[in-house]
């Protein structure tokens, strides 16, 4: 189902191209890059944006389980690696550096960052619009995993049907000899199978009947793109291929092997950093202005 | 303008030697509204799916369909598409997307209409129809009517200029089935859509068709408009195909002298006509007789048909005391506060809209679902004290769809799995079978495949299976649905067999007349919880919608009559005492 959302003109209402655009430079930010401050940077607005489109209620349930892997993450590594200078003290004999610590600090949060960008992407590119940016790539693939879609719940509530019936005529009374359940369930899906085809049989029919097949599909939902859209587009492909052009000359990258540093400081980096940070942060401002314009309204009325 | 004209159509399945139709020739013509009736397998589905080629069923064909002047065949295949728009029986299987919104979208799409066409299209229907407030849900949150119309939608898009309707409404609750029929009107009135439908449903289509065809064993043995068919099947004296009229026009017909041009169809036709021919007979009388029916003289025919049991009165079989139940921790109560109680030896009937929570009701009586508060008791004691292999041979479920109960290659196999379970003696195992056999009439499709045996035979062999572990009581789900009237009246008389000594029987069910006419006592699932039970008679007779077509013709005489057989019994009687 299409979600609704509470301010219509957030991030959400971009065309979805851009909005994927967007979301692929975001975790490949988080998978590529080394340097801390754009590490935390990109974590920042990972979070940000999955608390502007849900008011984090998708991030409050896996946030212990993402917290604990990170944390394995970040004490596994200075035990299974022992690179850098700096050791700090000896854990079985083995030398515990301070760069390993680092890096598995690093490792954590630019794992954190994907994770949950993953909970952003999800409430911003749908299943549906996933499907409308690829359908002119590939448009019977897409309608079979459209309707592939719908069969995964429905064969769901088959099975618990036909599993009733089954119990309703004594089968699965066998607590305690699992083959026989086995068996059982073997028949559970027999039963599925032969009825699901029968089904499907007339699914079939009512695909023909309805011109299936007959010539190039087209598509209902479009997507425009507006002046906001065109003009969020220029704003990303500057500060994008600027982050690109200066990562190609060298800026913003880190290594905390073979020593630990402070990360350099010069005028340039800084302004490199600017570029990168008006890139992640464009749809915030974009949702945060929206949530402002919208209380203003709402107050006003 | 013909849009189509068929001559002379034989078809006969591949490995059959019986034609599944026969020499068939029709025409027919722009707007017509042509409604096809007559037993399962008597060849209107088969005959439905020529009218579409895409859906040609795979067999021997002679003879020629023209569409528009031209050969079927010859169709280009876009036209065909969305010329001719096909609506199934089963709601569920018709339905290929997720949601709403894409399933109406999916015709166009295929056809490749830019989306500003199909955005229009689709805000005209979706008003037309008053679909705005369910666009977005996804399929599966629809009740049975709404996905019919959904169905209805998405064929309607493409602006056909034929609908073909294969009993469409078999599985809708009455109110939803009339919904659906008036839009069909509508369609047919203002659109000048030419309809063919195939129904079961033909009280509240008569009136609508221009033309009727009564088919039998592939062959149209009556054609025309509704009146003249009615005349003429009543004229030839055949049964079997009495039982497709409406049952106003029948009652009517018994009527001693009866005047062909003034057969009535509706329920207002019905009542003017008893007005007219009392007015004849002599208005002040019958005043007084009518306003207190002696209650001898319609008792005979309902207690003729009523099946019931020989069992002390009011013992009770089954008690359900304030269940409150729910799917899911958010979801809303679908039983809420239910009480009531089924008596040995009845037939109870429980009636009530689709998505009521009927099948829910009988899933958590059976045990199948465990209700979140309230008690279930068989035989005075709580189901959950039962053992469970007991609790499972004392009640019998019968789902609605009988393609669950079926995981072997023959129906032999099935019925012989079923005894396996059952912790029988070898006679014992033995007798039941035969038992069942020779009650079903299964003899002839035991080596059958059960997916090769017509819907009746299937729903019966599912009966069967239940049956054979012997239970007290047995819960039945839309036992006659997609049943012709013929089936039915054999069902009831199975009940009628089976149903002796202190077992008893809860059906749920859409169908009022067989309620009506074969129900002990009768009830009505609303709002959570069961409003009744009552005597079918004196349920009945207070209902407005959930009737029988008779009582809402005959109420204001004679409100004590609900099924055909009073009414027909109370005028003889009425016409013998008034000559």
């Amino acid at each position: 189902m299409e979600k609704k959302n509470k301010w219509p003109g957030g991030f959400y209402s971009l065309h979805p191209a851009i909005s994927f655009i967007y979301f692929v430079v975001v975790f490949g930010a988080a998978v590529m890059l080394k340097h801390p401050l754009y590490l935390l940077t990109v974590l920042a607005v990972a979070i940000a944006i999955a608390v502007l489109q849900d008011g984090g209620r998708g991030l409050v349930r896996p946030l212990p389980f993402y917290l604990l892997m990170a944390l394995i993450i970040f004490i596994s590594n200075p035990l299974l690696t022992s690179r850098g200078r700096t050791i700090l003290f000896y854990f079985r004999d083995l030398p515990v550096t301070l760069e390993a610590i680092a890096y598995g600090a690093i490792f954590a949060v630019s794992l954190l960052a994907v994770l949950i960008g993953f909970i952003g992407y999800n409430s911003i590119i749908t299943p549906n619009r996933f499907l409308y940016l690829f359908a002119r790539l590939a448009p019977r693939t897409v309608l079979v995993i459209t309707v592939a879609m719908r069969f995964v719940p429905l064969l769901k509530r088959r099975i618990m049907e036909i599993i009733r019936v089954q119990k309703s005529q004594g089968y699965f009374l066998y607590k305690k000899k699992k083959w026989l359940q086995a068996k059982e369930a073997m028949e559970t899906m027999h039963t599925l199978v032969s009825w699901s085809l029968e089904e499907a049989l007339q699914t079939g029919m009512s695909m023909r009947s309805r011109g299936y097949g007959l010539g190039k599909r087209s598509s209902a939902v479009v997507y425009r793109m507006e002046r906001r859209d065109w003009q969020m587009l220029v704003w990303l492909a500057v500060t994008g291929l600027l982050t690109l052009i200066g990562a190609a000359l060298g800026y913003g990258r880190y290594s905390v092997y073979p020593k630990l540093m402070l990360p350099d400081l010069s005028y340039l980096t800084v302004l490199h950093y600017a570029c990168f940070a008006g890139f992640l942060l464009a749809p915030i401002v974009m949702d945060i202005r929206e949530v402002m314009r919208w209380r203003a309204i709402r107050s006003g009325m | 303008m013909a849009r189509y004209q068929i001559r002379n159509v034989t078809f006969t399945f591949p490995e059959q030697e019986e034609p599944a139709l026969h020499g068939i020739s029709l025409d027919i013509t722009e707007g017509e509204f042509v409604l096809l009736c007559g037993s399962t397998g008597s060849g209107k589905t088969t005959f439905i799916r020529h009218l579409k080629r895409e859906i040609w069923p795979e067999g021997k064909r002679t003879g020629s369909f023209l569409y528009d002047g031209c050969p079927l065949e010859e169709l280009p295949p876009q036209r065909a598409a969305s010329e001719i728009g096909m609506v199934f029986q089963d709601p569920e299987a018709q339905i290929v997307m997720g949601t709403v919104e894409q399933e109406l979208a999916f015709g166009l799409e295929n056809l490749g209409f830019p989306p500003a066409v199909i955005q229009r299209r689709m805000a005209e229907m979706v008003s037309f129809l008053g679909m705005e407030g369910w666009l977005r849900q996804s399929v599966h949150e629809l009740s049975g009517g709404q996905k019919q119309l959904l169905n209805l939608a998405s064929v309607l898009l493409l602006r056909p200029k034929v609908l073909l309707l294969d009993e469409p409404t078999a599985q809708l609750d009455p109110i939803a089935a009339k919904e659906f029929l008036q839009v069909l009107h509508r369609l047919n009135e203002e659109m000048s859509i030419t309809v063919v439908i195939a129904e079961h449903r033909l009280e509240e289509l008569f009136p609508y068709a221009s033309r009727v065809c009564l088919f039998h064993r592939g062959t149209v043995k009556y054609a025309g408009p509704a009146r003249q068919v009615i005349a003429d099947v009543w004229a030839s004296g055949d049964k079997a195909a009495r039982t497709f009229l409406p049952a106003v026009s029948r009652m009517a017909l018994a009527w001693p002298d009866r005047q062909a041009e003034a057969i009535p169809l509706t329920v207002k036709e019905g009542k003017m006509w008893m007005a007219r021919v009392e007015g004849e007979r002599g208005a002040g009388r019958d005043a007084g007789e009518s306003s207190q029916p002696s209650p001898v003289d319609d008792a005979p025919s309902s207690g003729k048909l009523r099946i019931r049991g020989r069992s002390s009165a009011d013992a009770i079989m089954l008690k359900c005391r304030s269940v409150f139940f729910q799917y899911e921790k958010d979801s809303p109560f679908l039983l809420h506060g239910c009480s009531f109680e089924v008596r040995k030896g009845e037939l109870m009937a429980l009636m009530g809209g689709n998505g009521a929570g009927k099948s829910t009701l009988l899933r958590v009586l059976s045990s199948l679902l465990k209700p979140q508060r309230g008690a279930v008791e068989l035989d005075g004691k709580p189901l959950s004290k039962w053992k469970e292999k007991e609790r499972i041979a004392r009640i019998g479920y019968l789902a609605q769809n009988p393609l669950l109960y079926f995981n072997r290659d023959t129906v032999r196999e099935l019925l012989d799995e079923r005894l396996s379970r059952l912790d029988l003696s070898e006679a014992e195992q033995k007798r039941r079978l035969e038992e069942m056999v020779t009650l079903f009439e299964l003899e002839p499709i035991l080596n059958h495949h059960p997916y090769d045996i017509s819907g009746g035979q299937q729903q019966k062999t599912a009966l069967a299976l239940v049956l054979l572990a012997d239970p007290e009581l047995l819960l039945l789900d839309e036992p006659t649905k997609g049943l012709d009237p013929y089936q039915k009246e054999k069902l009831a008389e199975l009940l009628g067999k089976w149903l002796q000594g202190s077992r008893s029987i809860l059906m749920v069910s859409h169908d009022v007349e067989f309620a009506a006419r074969y129900a002990t006592r009768s009830a009505m699932l609303f709002n959570g919880s069961v409003i009744g039970p009552e005597e079918t008679s004196s349920f009945f007779q207070q209902n407005y919608f959930y009737t029988t077509v008779v009582q809402r013709v005959a109420a204001e005489r004679w409100p004590s009559l609900v099924t055909e057989e009073d009414v027909i019994n109370r005028w003889q009687a009425f016409a013998k005492g008034s000559t």
